[in-house]
Formats: C-alpha cells, structure tokens, sequence
C-alpha cells in the first residue's frame, strides 16, 4: 500500500528537528510552499498535536517546541485550531507562570484572542440566552433566536472555558470587563 | 440456521475489519409494518484507526485525571450528566464499531480531551465535534457537527452518520449547521 503524499509529508515533517521544521513553517506562511492534497485541517490538527506532545513528553517541558506546535496550529487561522492553540498556551501558563516578554507565556494574547472576537455586550449575549431558554420552554425554540446567534454565543462561552482558567494563574490581572464575562459565563446558552 | 447466520456474520465481520471495513447497524433501521421488532439492516462503513496513538495512554490517563467518561447518547441521554456535558461547552463525538454514539467535553478545565478517549483508542466509524443545546425538560437541538478529528481524520460523508444517529437519540437536527473538514477541498 502507498503512502498518500500529505502522508509521506507528515511523515517526513515530524522526522525534522526544531530548526527545520521552524524554517519549513515559516516558509510555509510565506507561501512558499507547495502542499500536496489532504493537507486539511484534520491534517493540520494532527501535525500541530503530535508536536505539542513532544513539547510535554519529558520534564521540563520543551518551550521551543511548544512554539513550533502554536505555528502549527496557528498557521491555517482557523478557529477551531486556534481553540486549541490557546488551550496549549494556558496549559504552558500554568506550568511556567507568566513571563510577559516571552510570547509564549503572555497572558495577554489569549485575553486578547476573547476580546477580540466578542461583538456583542455580555447584557446582549445574556438577553439572547434567555430569550431562547423562554421560547424552548414554550415549545417554539427558534421563534425569535436564530441557529447562528446561538452559534455566537456558544463561541463565546468556548472561550471563556479557557479564560477563565488564568484566574488560578498568580499575577494575572484580569480586567473589569472579562471578570464580568466570566461571571455570566454558565448563564449563556 | 441461526447459529450458522451469526457464524457467516462473524466471520464476514472478522474479514472486512481487518480490510477496515466494517458492518455497523443501520441507524436508520426502521418498525415494519405489523409493529414487530425492527428488522436489522447493516451499513458498510469505513473504519477509521487511532492515527495518534503513541500518546494514547498519557492521554486516558489526562482524562481519567479529570473526571471524564465517555456517555453513550443512547443510553445516558436525559440524565444530569448528559445535561451538564452538553451545555458546558463544545463536545467531541465518534460512532464506535459496535455502532454507539459516544460524546466527551472538548475541554475540561481549560485542558482538551482526545477524540481517543471516546474509545479508548479504537477504531472509529465515524467522529468529530459538535454543539448541542437544550435539556431533558425541554429537548435537544443539535446547533452544528462537524468531523473534526486530527487523531481519526475521517472523511467528510461521515457527518451524516453522526445526524442519523444524533436523531435517531431523539436529538432534533433540522437546523444543525454542518461543517465538513473534506481534502480533496485541500487539493
């Protein structure tokens, strides 16, 4: 049985060392290269995962493999993979703490990831859920609340699922704003 | 006769598994027309392996750690359990080969669990992510599935099987978006 070509190329790629595979995904942002078909984000999300492993398979975990996993799983900017992008960053977090000129260890870029994707006010994203919750009760759940708002507010709510875990962090600051968030967190839909 | 039926089924099972192929009960089986017991009718489906397996048992391991045990849809849907799975956030899913419909949280403390713990690491008829509302008062409504899974990789057709099923539990999928992760749209 032959290898598919994304197969050989995961292959080949996660025989690479650190340097390598920096250089190729750089390259790879640059589009400078060329992916053969099946490269999906299935692909990707494997490829991202088996390098975060290495990062964890040996204490001290490994930071710089670490940051090879997050262009992995960053690279596509899709938002599932940058959910578990952000996850491996919180993992990292709470085993280094925080280190602000260190990227990797800044707590602000996944504070950032939340605000940045939050177009509505946390009143508005609690008006909705209980709108809904009033008119599944009656039997009629998408009366006023479409399948898409619903889908907004659950986004949100994903997220808050790993915002809210830098509070056990020492030394983060949270803002007013994101206190209030995850203060409502369990009231959304 | 039926000794002999279950001895030709098992065998064929046997052989298409170890092509990975593998006969999974129809999720569309239906009554027949005197109101007797359903008649059973088999799918073939594509079996998908573990593709991650080197980790796997760091991976139970992570999970058991955090109180995570895979539900079966069928059986432990309208429970407390159920209820507070579905509304903490996304949940992973997968049809195992015997043809149950498993789901987990994707996140647990802002830790991700694995497609693998769904089966402790075997084979999959089908998996991905989906989202789910509702509750054991007011019923279900699935809000979006996809097949997403790095570890199985499914192929895209295998969504509507995680639908059937879903509905089949009694979970209402009419307005369900579908998100389907297929590579021959990476081509």
């Amino acid at each position: 049985m032959t290898l598919s070509e994304s197969k050989e190329l995961e292959n080949h790629l996660l025989s690479l060392g650190k340097e390598e595979l920096a250089v190729w995904i750089n390259q790879c942002s640059q589009g400078e290269v060329i992916l053969p078909s099946g490269c999906d984000i299935n692909w990707w999300t494997g490829l991202a995962y088996a390098l975060a492993s290495r990062s964890r398979s040996i204490e001290p975990w490994d930071l710089d493999w670490a940051k090879i996993a997050v262009a992995f799983y960053e690279h596509l900017n899709n938002p599932t993979l940058i959910e578990s992008s952000m996850a491996l960053r919180l993992n990292l977090l709470q085993k280094f703490g925080v280190q602000e000129q260190e990227d990797l260890l800044n707590p602000q870029i996944i504070v950032q990831w939340f605000e940045r994707s939050v177009q509505l006010l946390p009143e508005d994203a609690l008006q909705i859920s209980q709108q809904w919750r009033a008119d599944l009760a009656a039997g009629d759940p998408y009366a006023h609340i479409s399948n898409d708002s619903l889908l907004e507010i659950r986004t949100i709510k994903n997220k808050l699922n790993i915002v809210k875990e830098l509070l056990s962090i020492p030394t983060f600051q949270p803002t007013a704003n994101l206190l209030h968030w995850i203060e409502i967190q369990q009231q959304l839909v | 006769m039926k000794y002999q039926n279950f001895l030709f089924v098992s065998g064929l099972s046997f052989i298409l598994s170890s092509l990975q192929i593998l006969p999974v009960l129809s999720l569309t089986s239906s009554s027949n027309i005197s109101g007797a017991s359903p008649a059973r009718q088999w799918n073939w489906v594509s079996s998908f392996p573990n593709q991650l397996s080197s980790r796997l048992q760091a991976e139970l391991a992570d999970a058991k750690k955090l109180g995570v045990k895979p539900l079966n849809v069928q059986t432990q849907i309208k429970t407390a359990a159920f209820d507070s799975v579905i509304s903490a956030g996304t949940i992973k899913w997968a049809i195992d080969e015997a043809g149950n419909l498993l789901i987990i949280p994707k996140n647990v403390k802002g830790s991700e669990i694995y497609h693998s713990v769904l089966t402790n690491g075997a084979p999959v008829a089908a998996a991905g992510e989906a989202e789910m509302a509702g509750d054991k008062t007011n019923g279900y409504f699935l809000l979006m599935i996809s097949n997403y899974s790095g570890h199985y990789k499914p192929t895209g057709d295998t969504i509507d099987l995680g639908i059937t099923a879903f509905k089949k539990a009694g979970v209402k999928t009419d307005s369900a978006k579908k998100v389907v992760q297929d590579p021959k749209k990476y081509s």
